[in-house]
């Protein structure tokens, strides 16, 4: 874990760690009784047990690295009514680009994924959205510059 | 910054050499080099698995896997070498003409008869051409990089360790697998001759073990598959060819004349992978094998883009549409999404199932590490994989500036997040500009030409 950087969650965020945290650990405490079975019976299981079923170093890396997330993290909340009309960690924005529509919700890297429309904090352009309001045109620069009209904020965290 | 992107650069080379003994039998679209290192590192990773997994002993997977990786490496510059070399006729072309060929195809019918001195002074000059066409490729590399490259170069060149010979050996029984491949599917193969060079050359126990069995398959043609690992090895190996000719949609779409495989990709992306993850400290070991397995599941499920939910017949409407980045509505992008994961799950348990239940959990794990970035290595090795587009998608260009290059660079600015991702984006983008603005300058001078007799 890149402990330089900050790690921001939203609650929905948090609470699937939490939950993979306790799995793992019960996941590693059947494997070091050796009661558990070695490989999983059916591949038809939670896709994220399986990376683990087989690797207890790789079990206890993650396992590692959930704690350190979840000793350090910084929960994202809604700004205050006044600053509702900003782009702060979790707003959820509506933009036009070329003429095109799109939503991006600001999370931070950890729970990114941009092909749902979460693009983290620390990426180009969810650092250039980040303090913009609407109505403003946020020119993200590079030899191919995109200019990203705001056209709406809203909070749903 | 500025040399690991030339060094990138010049890994591309490899993705457009064609292999020069396929080109001299005349194969039809023959395997890059590139495509060769890809399937061979994945050949000897499964198989030196397995031979761990029956012996309870073996070597490490991910340093064989880098040994094959690098072992074309001076082929940038100084291209393949065969047998037939001094026989052939000069300068032969990537495309042969009709006379050449006659010529060639008599040469081939026999192995040269060189003095066991000869052949072995000749394999001496050429190894020693090797070892300083490596060192000067590597040179300008950043130490801790350039030192884990030269170190495995050393074992690898002349065979110095177990390792280093079972790595060696491994990418040679791909090309012989894939010149029975051929020579089952054209026929211009002199599949004997292959079979006499394996017979004499590969020595590990383990190696001539395979080879049996693809002797047995392939030119015996044994039908029935009993339940054997290697049999079964066999079998996942000709599966994962297939992505040697599979082309990558995003450039065909955009009309890309020979365009990129997906074997290609992986194996410019998974040396990508490495050289950045050793310079973030992260674990290469792990990293060279997400990488190696993160297409895999193309095999069944295909080339899938962003662009699918929005795909019409109409190929001038196809052609406006990529001129920019896919702004699908949330929902339907989100039920594409979930339907492109399903079809890729499915593809990778069904590409692994009859390998040993062992290695099958481990690439599965390592496919969806790179997925759903369960680890450090996952997450980051996802990032390159965009970056590696971004960076194809300029070289295309280089070539053509009417390729649509602009979705790229959107993309990239709201996807990369890793601070030496983006530290390497920005150095493609100085990059860029450079050559935008010599393409521009070309263009105005061009139509300056043009316009000047009329205005006489």
């Amino acid at each position: 874990m890149d402990l330089e950087r900050e790690i921001y969650l939203t609650k929905e965020g948090l609470r699937k760690l939490e939950q993979e945290y306790e799995e793992l650990k019960a996941l590693k405490s059947q494997r070091t009784k050796e009661n558990a079975p070695t490989t999983a019976a059916s591949l038809e299981i939670d896709s994220e047990y399986l990376a683990f079923q087989d690797d207890l170093n790789l079990l206890e890396s993650r396992i590692a690295e959930l704690e350190t997330i979840l000793k350090n993290y910084q929960l994202i909340a809604a700004p205050s009514k006044g600053a509702h009309k900003e782009v702060s960690l979790g707003a959820t924005v509506v933009v036009e680009i070329e003429g095109q529509e799109d939503e991006f919700t600001i999370v931070g890297s950890l729970e990114a994924n941009p092909m749902l429309g979460r693009i983290s904090n620390e990426s180009p352009v969810g650092k250039a959205l980040l303090g913009r309001k609407t109505g403003e045109e946020v020119k993200v620069q590079s030899a191919v510059a995109t200019v990203y009209k705001i056209k709406k904020i809203t909070y749903q965290l | 910054m500025s040399s690991l992107l030339d060094f990138f650069i010049k890994l591309g080379k490899l993705k457009t050499n064609k292999r020069k003994g396929w080109v001299l039998y005349g194969i039809k679209d023959p395997a890059a080099t590139a495509d060769h290192i890809f399937r061979g590192a994945i050949l000897g990773w499964v198989l030196n698995s397995i031979n761990k997994n029956n012996k309870k002993k073996g070597f490490n997977d991910a340093r064989i896997i880098k040994s094959i990786l690098i072992h074309h490496l001076p082929d940038i510059y100084i291209g393949e070498e065969t047998p037939y070399d001094s026989l052939l006729p000069k300068d032969i072309a990537s495309e042969i003409s009709k006379k050449d060929q006659d010529i060639i195809r008599e040469i081939l019918k026999k192995l040269p008869q060189v003095s066991a001195g000869l052949e072995r002074k000749r394999a001496i000059q050429r190894q020693q051409l090797e070892e300083k066409t490596f060192h000067r490729i590597v040179a300008k590399l950043p130490n801790e990089i350039k030192k884990d490259l030269e170190d495995l170069w050393s074992e690898l060149n002349k065979r110095r360790t177990n390792l280093s010979k079972f790595a060696w050996e491994s990418a040679k029984l791909e090309s012989y697998l894939q010149s029975l491949e051929y020579w089952r599917k054209e026929g211009k193969v002199q599949h004997k001759l292959w079979n006499r060079w394996v017979k004499k050359n590969l020595k590990e126990s383990f190696i001539i073990k395979f080879r049996k069995e693809i002797d047995k398959y392939l030119i015996n043609n044994h039908k029935k598959c009993e339940k054997d690992a290697l049999c079964e090895l066999l079998r996942f190996l000709n599966e994962v060819g297939r992505l040697k000719s599979l082309k990558r949609t995003g450039w065909v779409l955009r009309r890309v004349k020979k365009p990129e495989s997906v074997a290609q990709h992986t194996f410019q992306m998974t040396i990508m992978s490495w050289v950045l993850g050793k310079i973030k400290g992260l674990d290469t070991d792990r990293i060279v094998k997400i990488a190696l397995v993160h297409d895999l599941c193309e095999v069944y499920a295909g080339d899938q883009t962003p662009y699918d939910p929005i795909l019409v017949a109409d190929k001038e409407v196809v052609r406006k549409l990529v001129e920019k980045a896919p702004r699908v509505p949330k929902a339907q992008r989100i039920e594409w999404l979930f339907k492109k994961r399903e079809k890729e799950w499915k593809a990778i348990v069904e590409l692994t199932s009859n390998l040993p239940k062992i290695l099958q959990k481990e690439m599965i794990s390592l496919w969806l590490d790179c997925e759903e970035g369960l680890t450090k290595e996952g997450r980051f090795v996802s990032q390159v994989d965009k970056l590696v587009n971004l960076f194809q998608a300029i070289e295309y260009w280089k070539k053509d500036n009417n390729f649509p290059i602009e979705s790229w660079w959107v993309f990239i600015k709201e996807r990369v997040d890793d601070p030496l991702l983006l530290k390497f984006t920005d150095e493609l983008d100085k990059e860029f500009a450079i050559a935008n603005r010599i393409s521009s300058k070309n263009k105005n001078k061009r139509a300056g030409k043009a316009k000047s007799p009329k205005e006489k």
